[in-house]
């Protein structure tokens, strides 16, 4: 027995070890060593020992299998055999049951019917922090020295008149700005057009409308939700900033939608208006003249109610857990506007 | 990482009407001039928000049951449309009301693009297709549905 022992540990032992694979990054062709792969190491380790413990339970039976067809009539020799084979086969199978009770008690506790088996560990790449910065367009640089523009009235912007463009009926001109503002918008800025004195006036922009996300905010031209109509409700400019792309993913923008359940009858959400506020949140803010939800669908009414809530709550009535995972995105990125 | 912020275009002029027209600003600085659709009956206006008005399918379920695939709402101090789109697949609901919005003002293609508008997904309908103005299809700064 000790001379199979000492075969094992020298000769098929090493073989297992070679094999086993156990460091299963840094290699050639793997990605690089991070602290999920020490977990797969030692997972290795219990695998390759299952794997080593297995071969050595085999080649026991096998000997005491021999020992037990040798054993003649020898009653002690015959029990011993027989004694080794059990043991051996008890051994083995109390590691694996070793390995089931673990795989059974993890499930039970993850309760997630796509957990796989326990000793299969995924090393994935961590996300890494990927600080946005966004850049403040300045077109008085942009700008400077191009054909048309000269310096506007407020800081940093310029100005430039729009072609003419026939005349209109009343004798007017009618302009064509198409140009001008390509030009401003070619350095990310905000272009904003006076067809009546015929000029494109170009100022910084701060975010603009989109970013690789595409997240933007009401159109300014939309009185219910653009930032300077939220700025007239009393919120910052940054709080307006991001309200106003909270009110994009709400509702589009739209003040005169309906509660929920009054359109989806059965679903116990009332969220209403352009900033989806549900009754109870509405009855715990508004006042006045706006203090029945019966007002929610009233442009006013849901501005008022939202800035009472910002200035109280700040974003969290948006930003709650299951309430809109994208007005996380938004205060994300209109923060310090 | 920087992101070069997406250019905005303001129109400072508001909206002109006639007993018969309605002249639209526009982003090249041609205003659109068409019909005053206010006049439409079909039109109806927004009880709670007085110049608020819709100008194609209101929020309300249809006589079948069914839920309209998309909202058009006018602003009429500012002269912007706003579409709601409320029913999956939304390129089918954007196309529908591309086309009714063409018939409905009687303008080409290119006089659309030029309006005032938002195309967007209301975060109740689909919050992942949420917060996006994906703009008419035809137009060059659109968003693929």
């Amino acid at each position: 027995m000790t001379r199979i022992l000492l075969f094992l540990l020298f000769f098929v032992i090493p073989s297992f070890v070679f094999g086993a694979d156990l460091v299963p990054c840094g290699g050639p062709g793997e990605e690089a060593c991070q602290a999920c792969h020490l977990v797969g190491l030692v997972n290795g380790v219990i695998t390759w020992l299952i794997g080593i413990l297995g071969t050595i339970a085999a080649i026991i039976i096998v000997y005491a299998g021999i020992k037990l067809v040798t054993s003649g009539g020898n009653v002690s020799a015959k029990t011993a055999a027989h004694s080794m084979m059990t043991n051996v086969i008890i051994g083995f199978v109390i590691v694996l049951a070793g390995w089931l009770l673990i795989d059974t008690i993890m499930k039970a506790m993850v309760n997630d019917d796509n957990y796989g088996m326990w000793n299969v560990v995924q090393c994935v790449e961590q996300p890494k922090a990927d600080k946005k910065h966004l850049v403040y367009s300045n077109p008085s640089t942009a700008l400077s020295g191009v054909s048309g523009w000269g310096a506007g009235s407020l800081s940093g912007s310029m100005v430039a008149t729009c072609d003419a463009d026939g005349i209109n009926s009343d004798g007017s001109l009618n302009y064509n700005c198409t140009a001008q503002v390509a030009q401003c918008q070619s350095t990310a800025s905000t272009a904003t057009i006076n067809t009546v004195a015929g000029t494109v006036t170009c100022t910084s922009s701060y975010g603009g409308t989109t970013d690789s996300s595409g997240l933007g905010q009401c159109n300014p031209s939309n009185g219910a939700c653009s930032v300077s109509a939220l700025m007239g409700y009393g919120l910052s400019s940054e709080q307006a900033n991001i309200m106003s792309c909270i009110a994009m993913t709400e509702s589009s923008g739209i003040p005169s939608t309906p509660p929920y359940n009054t359109v989806h009858p059965g679903s116990n959400s009332s969220a209403c208006g352009t900033f989806q506020i549900v009754g109870t949140t509405w009855r715990g803010a508004a006042a006045g003249a706006c203090a029945d939800f019966s007002n929610c669908q009233n442009a006013s009414c849901n501005a008022q109610v939202m800035s009472s809530l910002v200035q109280s709550n700040g974003y969290s009535d948006w930003t709650c857990a299951n309430c809109n995972n994208k007005a996380d995105n938004c205060v994300a990125r209109y923060s310090g506007s | 990482m920087y992101i070069k912020n997406k250019p905005t275009l303001v129109i400072e002029n508001k909206v002109t009407y006639t007993d018969s027209s309605v002249i639209l600003p526009s982003t090249t600085g041609s205003p659109v001039e068409v019909t005053n659709f206010l006049k439409d009956p079909a039109v109806i206006a927004d009880a709670q928000n007085p110049g608020l008005y819709f100008v194609g399918n209101t929020f309300l379920k249809g006589s079948d049951n069914s839920v309209p695939t998309y909202v058009v709402t006018y602003e009429e101090k500012n002269g912007y449309f706003n579409i709601a789109l409320l029913v999956k697949p939304f390129a089918r609901a954007r196309f529908d009301a591309e086309k009714y919005l063409e018939n409905f003002l009687n303008i080409d293609e290119n006089s659309l693009c030029s309006l005032s508008y938002t195309v967007s997904v209301p975060g109740y309908v689909d919050e992942a297709a949420s917060g996006i103005d994906y703009r008419f299809s035809f137009c060059p700064d659109n968003v693929p549905l």
